[in-house]
């Protein structure tokens, strides 16, 4: 490959890099798109998917021993298995420090198309308040956009890739483009219909998910069949494999290069430029080098912002785009951990059919006007929730054998069972941070992150209030039981790390401008996780798919008129 | 034998020479290409003496009944595969104490076993495994005496088998559908789970 093939270069092929090589492609760039892990291809790589339970190894019960020593981070995740392992990172070959008495959990994924293929598919828009939050209670720094610029980017992104969901008309939640809605379990509408007469302002909406429900451009509607997370050949979630990169391939203008491990970047001090892009073999060991035009960096929030810090030069000896110092500072995740469960007696004649791969929503309700006056934190939180009929496994710990045993746990348990799992908001704060350590270098050479990052006063407050909502939303719905789990996980394991080279317009003051363009290097554009400057309590990938796409539009627009 | 899975199964022979240690990936993806079941592998850790006692204890836990029982799902195989490979040492041996002491037991007093197993559990009424709210799901109980042991591995090795999960539950990899109001009879069997515990 020589240099003059590419426009552009992509490193990432996860959510965002596979965003930007689609966008960049179909606008006419030749585009090179980098990913550290070996290649997964579509369906055939899925290896696990529609595997029977009695072939999975001791039939899927988690393979402790291989677990402790190669995936202890991966398995925070909750979905790896024997039969997506391969998609997984593995954290004894590609290690990262962080203070264990303070542990930050970071989960990777380790295949090209990096947590697309992973993540829990929930889609939800941050409001016009998120964008405005920072400005308002002084936490951060300003966003330099608004909801109504990004609006148009949420239509584009949600038509393309198919959410389906319920318009609510919820100042907290925009609506989006919705496929038909998920249906709900019949219990599922006895307790809306309780909590929503019961409790003013508190909603409850079936999961927005990147799940189709009809065919759509292409790709099938989804087959239920439930582990979303082993891969799905037909394509029914959105995924790279499944939607950007085959829509990157149509234009004949992207080249992949996977087991590439992005060393560091060039800078070139005459014409203010990334000039090179020093890439190493991870199969062979080889040292390559590429240029193009523009650079999208699209690593994953972390992954992006070690790579910037080893790219340090006489230019920027704080680390390459870092003029302002705050690269590396302001490091987010949600708050999760807290899980309420309640036990129900309604609705004992239904059942279900079909494996649902989503669950439903509670909107954030606390601090949503004005602060709230009971409320000893600021910002908010969502529940997410998930309904279950008792099988086996949840009624297996009784005394007993023999028939009645058997008989016992081969039919369904004679209640429902609702959990609620609270995802909360983290304000930024400068002391939750990416750096580097030169001391530690890894299999390649290249110098380890640092993770320092603990959740503070406001996230620990919003955690007390989460507990003690959840049981009065499960008091509401018309619980005969409940239990709640009050410790916060550690920070990581949101998998929505975010915020480690913000957005902003002041170019003191953050690391990307209001396009996701670096403020010192104009062909340098940033869009994962870590351009953003607060973190809502939504899931943040449409936001990030949403930002990527806005960012290639500019840019290439910028190109074409000489600019770049 | 499908290309798909021919190319994955030959990507794998071709990988296999760099892989070593507890990586067994590559092996468990070879299972789930040749489409065997997770038992169809040797094993060789109990006397014929321990295997004959499991025997009469799985199917005694769970047995035949008008739909088929642990022995017809091979939950004597599944348990064994899962002592020698699946547990921890000290986990382990506390089985195979368990074990002898049953098959001690079973020789001296000619007691039925129906009688030791419920003896077992009464001792051992106060264990963690079960507490309300536990549940048998991916991971293990390190803390399990034998009997809850026993329990979970038959549990997991029956209905998580091809028998279990075709002959005793319903079985149905492919709704098409979510309905989540559907009328569920009387007697109406769960549907088969994609692993024990909650990864979706």
């Amino acid at each position: 490959m020589s240099d003059a093939q590419f426009d552009a270069i992509v490193i990432g092929s996860g959510i965002t890099g596979g965003w930007a090589a689609k966008e960049l492609t179909e606008k006419g760039l030749r585009v090179l798109m980098l990913d550290r892990s070996p290649d997964v291809k579509h369906g055939e790589d899925y290896h696990g998917e529609h595997v029977s339970s009695w072939k999975l190894p001791f039939y899927g019960k988690e393979q402790r021993q291989l677990n402790d020593q190669e995936y202890f981070m991966s398995r925070h995740s909750g979905v790896l298995s024997a039969a997506n392992r391969h998609l997984f990172n593995n954290d004894r070959d590609n290690p990262y420090q962080y203070d264990t008495t303070k542990p930050f959990h970071w989960i990777r994924g380790g295949g090209v198309g990096g947590r697309s293929l992973l993540w829990y598919r929930q889609c939800y828009r941050f409001s016009p308040a998120d964008f405005n939050a920072n400005r308002e209670d002084g936490h951060g720094s300003a966003w330099p956009i608004s909801y109504e610029d990004i609006a148009p980017w949420y239509d584009y992104v949600e038509d393309f890739i198919g959410v389906s969901g319920q318009a609510e008309g919820l100042a907290q939640l925009p609506d989006g483009k919705f496929l038909p809605p998920m249906q709900f379990y019949g219990i599922e509408k006895t307790v809306k219909k309780r909590i929503e007469n019961k409790l003013p302002g508190v909603n409850m909406t079936i999961g927005r998910t990147a799940v189709l429900t009809e065919n759509h451009r292409g790709r099938a509607a989804c087959h239920y069949c439930g582990p979303c997370e082993r891969g799905c050949s037909s394509g029914s979630y959105f995924s790279t494999q499944s939607s950007t990169l085959p829509a990157a391939r149509a234009t004949g203008k992207l080249i992949l290069r996977a087991d590439s491990v992005v060393e560091r970047l060039e800078y070139d001090r005459d014409t203010k430029r990334i000039s090179a892009v020093h890439v190493i073999d991870s199969k062979t060991g080889e040292r390559l080098m590429f240029s193009a035009k523009l650079v999208f960096l699209c690593a994953s929030t972390i992954a992006s912002t070690q790579i910037l810090f080893n790219s340090s030069s006489d230019d920027f000896p704080n680390g390459m785009a870092n003029s302002s110092g705050v690269m590396g500072k302001y490091l987010m995740d949600h708050t999760t951990g807290i899980v309420a469960t309640a036990v129900f007696l309604d609705n004992l004649d239904n059942y279900y059919y079909g494996n649902r791969p989503n669950g439903f929503y509670i909107p954030r309700f606390r601090n949503n006007l004005d602060q709230d006056g009971d409320a000893e934190f600021i910002r908010g939180y969502g529940f997410q929730g998930n309904s279950t009929r008792p099988h086996w496994g949840d009624l297996a710990n009784q005394k007993g054998f023999g028939k009645a045993y058997k008989d016992a746990l081969s039919q369904p348990g004679n209640y429902w069972a609702i959990g609620l799992a609270g995802f909360g908001e983290c304000l930024p704060n400068a002391n939750n941070r990416v750096t580097v350590d030169k001391a530690k270098l890894d299999r390649f050479g290249i110098p380890q992150v640092r993770v320092a990052m603990e959740w503070r006063q406001n996230e620990l407050k919003a955690r007390e209030d989460m507990a003690l909502q959840a049981q009065k939303i499960f008091r509401a719905a018309g619980a005969v039981f409940t239990v709640t789990n009050g410790e916060l996980n550690n920070p990581g394991e949101g998998i929505h790390e975010m915020g480690t080279a913000r957005m902003g317009d002041n170019p003191r003051e953050s690391v990307l401008n209001k396009w996701n363009q670096s403020h010192d290097i104009a062909n340098l554009f940033v869009t994962d996780g870590s351009c953003m400057v607060s973190s809502s309590c939504v899931n943040p990938s449409l936001t990030y798919m949403a930002l990527t796409a806005r960012a290639c539009d500019y840019a290439v627009t910028q190109l074409n008129k000489g600019l770049i | 034998m499908n290309r798909r899975q021919f190319m994955q199964l030959s990507a794998l022979v071709l990988a296999g020479g760099a892989v070593s240690g507890p990586r067994l990936a590559v092996d468990q993806q070879q299972l789930f290409v040749l489409g065997r079941s997770f038992i169809e592998q040797p094993v060789d850790l109990f006397s014929s003496a321990q295997r004959k006692l499991l025997q009469a204890a799985v199917e005694t836990i769970i047995p035949r009944t008008d739909t088929p029982g642990a022995l017809d799902a091979s939950v004597d195989r599944f348990i064994e595969l899962c002592v020698a490979q699946f547990m921890t040492e000290p986990e382990r041996t506390v089985f195979i104490a368990g074990l002898d002491e049953l098959v001690n037991a079973v020789d001296q007093q000619q007691s039925d076993l129906i009688t030791l197993l419920t003896e077992l559990e009464e001792q051992h009424s106060d264990a963690v495994w079960y507490q309300l709210g536990n549940r048998v799901g991916n991971g293990f109980d390190s803390s399990a005496p034998f009997i809850c042991q026993l329990k979970e591995l038959t549990v997991v090795g029956f209905f998580m088998s091809e028998v279990g999960a075709t002959q005793v539950l319903r079985h149905n990899p492919m709704p098409g559908q979510f309905d989540g109001e559907t009328v569920l009879a009387s007697d109406q069997p769960s549907w088969a789970r994609n692993t024990p515990g909650d990864l979706s």
